[in-house]
């Protein structure tokens, strides 16, 4: 069968992005698959993590794997859209005439590498909804499609906040995960230095390509999802909203703002996409609860309640789950 | 769908038939055996039948509820399966998705079936089958322990009884006939006012909150025996009838004593009349009156009778002066004479006559009853009368004997009203015997025996009578002590109008007549009076047979 085939193929590109990884990056092993599955589903991810943990080094390990070219955008408070999408300049051809030319910008990659995105001004960062969204530049009344996968993986420093602009809601939705890079373990700081003091640069090799990952993202979208199971990811982004008729009683006590639509779909399609990796050819709650966190935790508020009880909103999520019926 | 699923499905609807049908036998048979030993040990009746429907209905119901419960239906068998084998919603998204088309599904389908099949078939056995055997058996020891335990004996006493209740008819028909009773004149004084109290009782009884339907059935037979010793202690002639009647077979005191048992006045008041008649006819032949005969007679009378006295008197005289030879002779030099006076077969007569009566008296015990002392008194004076014939002037005897017989027509007509009296007695007993039978739906069956007993002697001596009745009237005798008449066309008899003794035949018609008006003087019954009107005028029209050749 065909399908059978694909599978088999999706499953060894899989392993092989995830063993090239590991030789870039040492530990971090649901961010990689986290990652991944944001890829293979279509999605951005917006990575928080103090400095030197790998974010950079993951997304080029993963450009040059992925055999996607690969770029980096350093958020500043004073870089400008234009610095992002590009611009039109003028320029003198051979002929000595003037022509407008388009000069593409930094985003014009498949993997994008948006890092310290907090730094920038709502502006610039407002620059990046359209591409993130929609996967389209328009400059002067010029859309330019970007080529795909086009995937963003963003930053965010937890630290420095001065000086910074927090995202606001509308842009973080459009990140499919929130993925929190934690600092790594002992045995992992050492591997990290001792691959380091080798060479600096990610040794991946290219595994798969482009297209690779667009198949895999379609056949990832035919995994089959039971009534049940689809229906479980619906009422868990339900209650997360206070507001609504019935709503969970975790949401009314900590949540201040509850989850977009978005989120049910980034759950759905993820889901899909990670029991494929897992082997499975159906969604189950599993992983459903699996993605439950890096889906919900930039997308739900929580209240000073929350707060007060020193509850962080990964509890409020796992308060979720539990009051979720299956 | 996949047939390692369809072979799982199997498996459960066996364990759940299994299951069910063991459940459903063991809770029924657990049901129907505590029902049975609770009203086994209650001692509460219950129909058999009902068993078999509390079993049969409680094994299908709760078996078939258990089915329905356990049946496994592909959505729930699927989840069953996923949780318990942790296969990640993979049955369930097979059998949500069985029959679409896609290749994933396919792959997700075969995917489902090798995981299944990789679980062992054991997984499917009935877990806890011992559970089921623990409640088959006690299922089955409650049961037979139930069905074969003996009940336990009852100490309780027989089933409460039915209350009786009164009905406001019967309340009202007690009263009624305690008032027919104080109203009626047929009772005695005494009895009247015992069989009132007795009503009483019994009226006051049946108002009592609690009382069973035997108590006042037992209160009813009571009541009825009560009422019979009223009346009886009122009746003291029963023993003197049962004791005349046994005393003699002598046929005038058998039919006095059977008229006294039977309280039939009319018989024991001819019977009566025919021994004063007889006497009378002895009397007359003794002594010959006036008439054809009468002279002959009379002088053959006063010769008799002055030869009796001469016989007497030389008997005396002989013995400490002039009485005659038989008077101071001995007892059969007597006898010898009033035979050759008499004649043998009147003499006879008197003899029997008297000492019949007097045989019959003597044996009597009851000094104390008040016809007794009347019939003692009249056969007594018969006796002394008998005795006296002999020693007095024919005029004297002749005075003496109406003189005697008019006052015994008195103490006859007396002992007539208190026979009559105390028929009445019985009769209104027996009226108000049986409206009580019939307030309360009662037989003559239900009667005390010695009620019964009575009763049974009282009809016997009546059928007695009523015999004694018929023969009589067939007869057409009007009743003599010897049986047939006695009296022939020459036979003397007393004529009232002229107060003289004349030949039957010439004052028949007056005698009839004075009979007849003494009788509804004395408030005969009309009945009596015209039985008594029809055999004198067969005996006119000469068709009974007149004993003239008997008193001859």
């Amino acid at each position: 069968m065909e399908n059978q085939v694909k599978v088999q193929q999706f499953s060894q590109s899989i392993t092989k992005i995830k063993d090239e990884l590991k030789k870039d990056v040492v530990g971090q092993q649901d961010i990689i698959d986290n990652v991944i599955i944001a890829i293979v589903a279509g999605g951005n991810v917006l990575l928080e993590g103090v400095p030197g943990v790998g974010k950079t080094r993951l997304v080029r390990s993963l450009g040059k794997t992925l055999s996607l070219p690969f770029s980096r955008i350093q958020f500043t408070p004073d870089l400008m859209p234009s610095d992002v999408t590009g611009t039109n300049i003028i320029e003198k051809d051979d002929n000595g005439k003037l022509n407008t030319v388009f000069r593409k910008g930094p985003i014009f990659a498949n993997l994008v590498l948006a890092d310290e995105i907090n730094r920038a001004t709502p502006k610039t960062q407002s620059a990046m909804l359209e591409v993130m969204q929609e996967h389209k530049v328009t400059v002067a009344n010029t859309t330019y499609v970007l080529e795909e996968p086009f995937f963003v993986l963003a930053t965010e420093n937890p630290i420095e906040q001065d000086g910074t602009y927090p995202l606001p809601e509308a842009q973080m939705d459009r990140f499919m995960f929130k993925l929190i890079m934690k600092f790594p373990k002992v045995e992992e700081l050492a591997s990290i230095v001792n691959m380091t003091q080798i060479t600096m640069a990610e040794t991946a090799d290219a595994v798969v390509d482009g297209a690779t990952i667009m198949e895999m993202r379609e056949l990832a979208s035919t995994v089959p999802v039971m009534e049940d199971v689809l229906n479980y990811a619906m009422n868990l982004v339900a209650n997360t909203h206070p507001e609504i008729e019935n709503a969970s009683s975790t949401a009314k006590k900590y949540i201040k703002y509850g989850a977009s639509p978005r989120a049910a779909q980034a759950l759905i399609t993820c889901a899909k996409v990670r029991a494929l990796i897992n082997g499975n050819y159906n969604v189950s709650y599993e992983d459903i609860n699996a993605l439950a966190e890096p889906v919900l935790r930039h997308r739900i508020k929580i209240n000073y309640s929350a707060i007060n009880d020193k509850l962080t909103v990964e509890d409020v999520i796992g308060l979720l789950i539990k009051e979720t019926k299956k | 769908m996949s047939e390692a699923f369809v072979s799982i499905k199997r498996k459960f609807f066996r364990n759940a038939l299994i299951i069910s049908v063991a459940i459903g036998v063991s809770v029924a048979l657990l049901a129907v055996g505590a029902l049975m030993l609770t009203f086994k040990l209650t001692q509460i009746e219950f129909n058999p039948l009902w068993y078999i429907l509390i079993g049969v209905g409680g094994a299908v119901l709760v078996g078939g509820i258990l089915f329905l419960i356990l049946y496994p239906a592909n959505k729930r068998l699927a989840k069953h399966l996923d949780e318990r084998f942790d296969l990640n919603e993979k049955v369930q998204t097979m059998v949500e998705f069985d029959g679409k088309d896609g290749d994933m599904i396919k792959l997700q389908r075969i995917d489902a079936d090798n995981r299944l099949k990789q679980v062992p078939a054991r997984a499917f056995n009935i877990k806890r089958w011992w559970a089921l055997l623990v409640a088959g058996v006690l299922a089955v020891g409650t049961f037979g322990t139930a069905f074969f335990i003996p009940a336990p004996e009852s100490q309780d006493g027989p089933p409460p009884e039915q209350e009786f209740d009164a009905t406001d008819w019967q309340i009202k028909s007690i009263e009624q006939l305690i008032s027919a009773v104080k109203r009626t004149d047929n009772f005695y004084l005494e009895v009247k006012n015992g069989i009132v109290l007795e009503l009483e009782s019994l009226l006051d009884t049946m108002k009592l909150e609690y009382v069973t339907e035997t108590q006042i059935t037992e209160k009813v037979l009571q009541t009825i025996e009560n009422i019979h010793e009223v009346v009886e202690a009122n009746i003291s002639y029963n023993d003197i009838g049962l004791k005349m009647k046994a005393s003699s077979s002598n046929a005038d005191v058998q039919s006095v004593a059977n008229g006294i048992l039977t309280l039939n006045s009319n018989i024991v008041v001819n019977r009566l009349n025919d021994i004063r008649e007889s006497f009378r006819g002895y009397y007359a032949e003794l002594t010959p009156g006036d008439g054809e005969n009468q002279d002959g007679e009379n002088q053959g009378g006063e010769n008799q009778q002055g030869q009796l006295g001469a016989l007497t008197r030389a008997g005396e005289e002989n013995a400490g002066g002039n009485e005659g030879e038989n008077q101071g002779g001995s007892g059969q030099e007597e006898e010898k004479v009033y035979v050759d006076l008499f004649g043998e077969e009147l003499y006879n007569k008197i003899i029997t006559f008297t000492s019949s009566g007097m045989v019959a008296i003597d044996i009597l015990e009851m000094q104390s009853d008040s016809l007794y002392i009347c019939l003692y008194n009249f056969f007594n004076d018969l006796a002394t009368l008998a005795d006296e014939v002999d020693n007095v002037p024919t005029d004297t005897a002749q005075a003496r004997l109406d003189t005697y017989f008019d006052d015994n027509s008195s103490t006859v007509y007396n002992l007539k009203v208190e026979i009559e009296n105390q028929y009445d007695n019985r009769y209104e007993r027996d009226n108000v015997v049986n409206k009580l039978l019939a307030i309360f739906g009662l037989t003559q069956d239900d009667l005390p025996e010695s009620v019964k007993a009575r009763l049974q002697q009282e009809k016997q001596f009546n059928n007695i009578v009523q015999n004694d009745a018929n023969d009589d009237e067939n007869s057409g005798s009007g009743g003599g002590g010897t049986g047939d008449s006695k009296y022939g066309s020459n036979d003397l008899i007393y004529d009232p109008d002229n107060d003289e003794h004349k030949p039957y035949g010439e004052v028949i018609d007056a005698w009839y007549w004075a009979e007849v008006e003494k009788m509804e003087e004395a408030g005969v019954p009309e009945e009596i009076i015209e039985l008594y009107k029809k055999y004198y005028n067969e005996y006119l029209m000469g068709g009974s047979s007149n004993n003239g050749d008997e008193n001859n």
